[in-house]
């Protein structure tokens, strides 16, 4: 019982000693660690506010084994440097019975923050922001892809997104006559 | 090295995120391939798109011409499935639905008031006619010396309605009535099919009509637009120079309401403007409408939401423009409709025959 209770008592001090810290240390598939705000963490990324609300996120670098490197320093760093200018996630949602907030254009600097990313490193940030329940991340990311698709025929979509055509030439052409309206002179 | 392809958690997650004002968008990756067609049509897709984008965006706007009837103006790139007809004028529009009267003519009697009403959704091609009112629901005896406006209303607002996917429920048709005098007002519920008795300024009932002055400082506007505000409560926007100002009611002495101004824009520092512009209508919160009142009748249309985006469109000699917003979707739903038109329908039909392992539900 004695036992019990001390190895209780430990457990007690080391996660008061973790709720006291500022900032959680995240481990990317390979093996990297990174510094993220603590607060920022809990209110942009639903995944990661469970995690510190149950305790279970690891001093020596909580493992997030589906996030490479490259991509976790993204999030890491949308975290620490603009979590500030982010409404929380709950505040927007509480006021009004939707399941989720409503999408907002991307401001100027989250425009900036996908615009530098390759092709590679921005899809790998849409699977981790969604892994995490990023919303506002995702939000941000995939209106990038969207804007990708914009001006571009069916044809090239499929070539940027690496996407098999499975409709037949007839099957095509007849919607495209159909609705004519909805397609670039392409 | 091919470029990397998404998962297909994630292709909905960015086909959501397509902007709603340019459905050409989804019309053009629905060709994608199969499985992108399939999301798109899925109904809690067509949901989700509408929740996370909440308000439908303006795809054009009905004017009148000369004679008074409508023709849709195009601020989208999308033409509506459905087209006018020649002797109607747009009255108001809520939630998808049109309100819809026949133009008077010249040689009509009775002109003015006692036209017919119809309710149209110009996406689906639905339609349903109002029963005539009573001549005595006029105030003066002679119904074209009045004057009267009227709205088309969710019937489900009062019970929590997000207006999200309410055009084929219920609704209502506001009809007011001014004289020199006397103000008469008589509500049409599509679900008792029938127009309740007037509620005038003299009575105090459950339907009440109440006058709420402008302010009078530190303008005298000439012409306002009324709007909901963001929180749901009455406002305004008004022109004053290049300024558009908002104003919104807030409660005063004595259960009075009393006008705060909340915004104040300069359209200068955002575009060239035309010399002298007049608001003719706003969109709760969303886009206000303005007019040149230059030889070239510009519209000027600001997003009130991003205050940035600003569209001028020439529309020439015709004027009383009623904003028409709607959410377009392709997708399964519009299958049961009259199949005769052209547009997303007939596209439903072609694809739906070749898409292998998707049924698609064609109750015709």
């Amino acid at each position: 019982m004695e036992v019990d209770k001390g190895k209780g008592e430990a457990e007690e001090t080391r996660k008061v000693a973790e709720a006291d810290r500022d900032t959680v240390t995240l481990k990317s598939s390979d093996g990297k660690l990174f510094e993220v705000s603590k607060e920022a963490a809990a209110r942009l990324s639903t995944v990661l506010a469970g995690m510190i609300a149950g305790g279970s996120i690891d001093d020596n670098g909580t493992d997030l084994k589906q996030i490479g490197s490259e991509a976790l320093e993204n999030v890491v760093d949308y975290c620490n440097k603009h979590a500030n200018s982010i409404p929380s996630a709950a505040l927007i949602s509480s006021s009004i019975s939707f399941n989720t907030a409503p999408f907002k254009e991307p401001e100027e600097w989250e425009r900036k923050f996908v615009d530098r990313l390759s092709h590679d490193a921005l899809f790998d940030l849409v699977e981790a922001a969604n892994f995490l329940g990023m919303e506002r991340l995702l939000d941000v990311t995939c209106h990038k892809i969207s804007e990708m698709m914009k001006g571009k025929s069916p044809d090239q979509i499929r070539e940027v997104f690496n996407i098999k055509n499975d409709y037949t030439k007839e099957e095509l052409e007849e919607i495209r006559q159909e609705l004519a309206w909805a397609f670039y002179d392409d | 090295m091919p470029p990397p392809a998404l998962t297909d958690d994630l292709v909905d997650e960015v086909l959501l995120r397509f902007p709603p004002e340019e459905p050409e968008l989804l019309v053009r990756a629905t060709l994608v391939c199969k499985r992108w067609f399939r999301v798109i049509s899925d109904p809690r897709f067509r949901r989700r798109f509408r929740e996370l984008h909440r308000a439908a965006p303006m795809l054009g706007f009905f004017c009148a011409d000369y004679w008074g009837a409508s023709r849709f103006v195009l601020v989208s790139s999308t033409p509506l499935p459905h087209a006018i007809r020649g002797d109607w004028r747009a009255v108001d529009v809520r939630h998808g639905r049109v309100l819809l009267n026949t133009v008077a003519r010249w040689d009509d009697f009775t002109f003015g008031c006692s036209d017919d009403l119809l309710v149209w959704n110009p996406v689906t091609g639905d339609h349903h006619r109002l029963p005539k009112l009573q001549e005595h629901m006029y105030p003066h005896p002679y119904p074209y010396c009045c004057d009267w406006t009227a709205a088309v209303l969710c019937a489900k607002a009062e019970g929590g309605c997000d207006h999200l996917d309410c055009h084929r429920g219920p609704f209502l048709v506001v009809f007011l009535c001014t004289s020199s005098r006397e103000a008469f007002a008589s509500v049409y519920s599509s679900e008792t099919a029938a127009w309740s008795g007037p509620a005038s300024s003299q009575l105090r009932r459950a339907q009440e009509i109440s006058v709420i002055r402008l302010p009078q400082k530190p303008y005298r506007y000439k012409c306002i637009a009324l709007m909901a505000t963001v929180d749901g409560g009455l406002g305004f926007a008004a022109m004053h120079g290049s300024t558009l100002d908002l104003w919104s009611g807030v409660p005063g002495t004595k259960g009075y309401v009393r006008w705060a101004q909340s915004q104040a824009i300069d359209l200068k520092t955002i575009c060239t403007l035309p010399a002298s512009l007049e608001t003719v209508c706003c969109i709760d919160g969303v886009a206000a409408i303005l007019r040149g009142m230059d030889q070239t009748r510009t519209y000027v249309i600001i997003d009130l939401k991003s205050i940035i985006k600003i569209k001028k469109i020439f529309v020439g000699r015709e004027s009383f423009p009623v904003p028409y917003m709607s959410f377009y979707i392709p997708g399964t739903d519009l299958l049961s409709l009259d199949l005769s038109i052209f547009g997303i329908v007939i596209f439903q039909l072609v694809t739906s025959k070749y898409v292998d392992g998707f049924s698609v539900e064609n109750k015709k």
